[in-house]
Parts: structure tokens; sequence; C-alpha cells
């Protein structure tokens, strides 16, 4: 697929992201998102207690542009969001299963929240998200700035995330059952 | 069939409710803040995609109905054409919770008799608000 001018002109505005992910921090996680960079995810990375165990939600969209969207937290992250989701007393209360789906949701929520800022007035579709566990680098292998594809990086409660957009993967996926969301690890 | 509850003289009917999204934790996250808002809530059904809505509808009694649009297997939207214009459902409140808050998706809705459309993510008391507005117009 190629690049539209809409396309490379949403890629470059990280300003819109953040917003999206703010809005979904702030209304449904009781977190706070804040600005970060590459240098501050991949410390993160590398970091003993974050090495092996990340998320990586991806999701299709279609619609006046098209591509994929994906999102690469820690689990640990992840784990304290999808409490402070559910209403859980602790993260520890927080099942494997109930994981994988928040990760899916919140991907979801913020690729959702992006497109309707950016649309406005066009629909747009969304596949089932899928989501894998495993080491940060696990995402489509986007390369920042490399043309079709771009990342970018926002902190979660000072905690970095990597978003990935990638405008070459449009073509229609197989809608993914439902509990293949806690199935895809 | 269930049949829609009774009520006491000077309270409002219970609302039965349907949940459709494929997310669980989102379906818990609805129940959730439908329970916490204090108003009288009946039974809260879940399905995981418009067809098992389906099933639930041909065997409950639902009041109101709170759909995603983009699910697999039958989409909100599917949904909603399903049973437009089907006289058993005609009072059935419809409600979106969405993340595509787009004007032609609203569009889309309004024209297949959805009465709210909430946009994901949402705070819990807006969730008070959808259902204190369909409680008080019943």
């Amino acid at each position: 697929m190629t690049s539209s001018p809409i396309s490379r002109q949403l890629a470059d505005y990280q300003g819109a992201l953040l917003s999206a992910v703010a809005e979904v921090a702030e209304n449904s996680l009781f977190a706070f998102a804040d600005a970060s960079d590459e240098a501050a995810f991949d410390a993160a990375s590398t970091a003993s207690d974050a090495a092996g165990d990340w998320l990586h939600a991806c999701v299709l969209f279609t619609g006046p542009i098209g591509g994929q969207f994906a999102v690469t937290v820690p689990a640990a992250l992840a784990r304290r969001l999808c409490a402070a989701f559910a209403g859980a007393d602790s993260a520890d209360d927080i099942g494997d299963a109930d994981l994988i789906d928040f990760t899916g949701e919140f991907a979801n929520m913020v690729c959702g929240t992006w497109l309707t800022r950016a649309c406005q007035h066009e629909a747009f579709n969304l596949t089932p998200p899928c989501v894998q566990r495993g080491g940060p680098d696990r995402g489509t292998g986007g390369v920042t700035g490399d043309g079709d594809s771009a990342n970018f990086y926002l902190a979660i409660d000072d905690t970095p995330i990597r978003l990935e957009i990638d405008w070459g993967t449009a073509a229609p996926a197989a809608p993914r059952s439902a509990p293949e969301r806690a199935d895809a690890r | 069939m269930s049949e829609p509850a009774i009520a006491e003289a000077g309270t409002p009917p219970a609302l039965n409710i349907l949940v459709v999204d494929d997310s669980a934790m989102m379906r818990t996250m609805i129940k959730r803040a439908a329970a916490a808002t204090g108003l009288p809530i009946g039974q809260i059904f879940e399905a995981a995609d418009g067809q098992q809505a389906l099933a639930v509808l041909e065997q409950q009694h639902v009041d109101a109905l709170f759909t995603d649009i983009n699910m697999p297997v039958m989409t909100g939207m599917e949904l909603l054409q399903q049973i437009a214009g089907h006289e058993r459902w005609q009072h059935m409140v419809r409600v979106i919770i969405s993340t595509d808050g787009s004007e032609a998706r609203r569009n889309e809705a309004g024209a297949l008799n959805v009465r709210l459309y909430v946009e994901k993510p949402f705070r819990p008391e807006v969730m008070r608000d959808v259902l204190s507005d369909l409680t008080t117009a019943r």
C-alpha cells in the first residue's frame, strides 16, 4: 500500500497519539500519560526486571486511512493498568487471561480514539486485537521514520511504552475469534 | 423467556441490560459501572458478539442493549440491523459503546434507532448518566 499524504501527516503528528493515550489513561485507567523517547524505552527494555515480559497488541484499521496500529507495554505496567480498569484491589488479582484481554482493549481504545479525532467525519473499522507476549522487540519490525512505518514513544505513569503505525499492512485480516485474544501469547 | 420485573409502587422498574462486547474486561467494567450507579438494575446479561447477543435476546427480556461495534462473528451494526423492525424488540433501548465516534458512524447508528452513543474510553460516571436517562424515560 502506498502512503497517502494524509497518512504521512498523521504519522508525523505524535501529539495526536499522545492525546489519545492521555484520554484513555485518564478516563479509564486513573493514570497519567506523557511524551517520552526511544532512549527511555530502550533503557526500560533492558532493565533486568522487565527484559523478557512485555505485551504487544495490534489492530488493523480500514476506512479513510488504513494500516496497522500496535502498542508495546511492559507486562507489569499492563497489569497495574488492568487492575485500575477492572477496579481490582491489587494488580496481583489480575490473571493472565484478563491481562491479555485488557492489553488488546487498550490498543483498541487508543487506536479508535486516535482515528476518531483524525478522521472525524468518516467511519472506520478495527479488527479484533491480536496480543502476543514476549520481549519488547516482538513487534511489526517498524523502524522509526522508515517511510511506511513509524514508532512513537510515550510514557504512562513514567513507564515508557511504544506505539507503532504501519501504513503498509492494511490488507483485510481474517476476523479473529474472541478466544484468540486470550490464546495468542 | 424471562418476564419483565414488576416494580413495587413508587419505584421505577428494574432495568434488564444486555452488554455486548468482545472484551470480557470491558463487559466487566460496564457491569461494574452500572452496578455502582445505585439505580434499579435487574439482570445483566453478557454476549461476546452480535450472534451471541441475538441468542440472549431470543431467550430473555432485555430493556436496554449496550453494544460495541467492532466485534468478530457479528458486528454491533449487523446486530442492530438484525433486530431492526422486529416488533418484539421495538421498545428495547439501544446504546452504542464504541471507540468509533465518527460522524458517519453516529449517523448510521441513528438510522438504526440507537438512542445514545457513548465513546470509549468513558468515565464510570457516564454510565450513571446514561442509565439515569434510560430509567427516568421509561
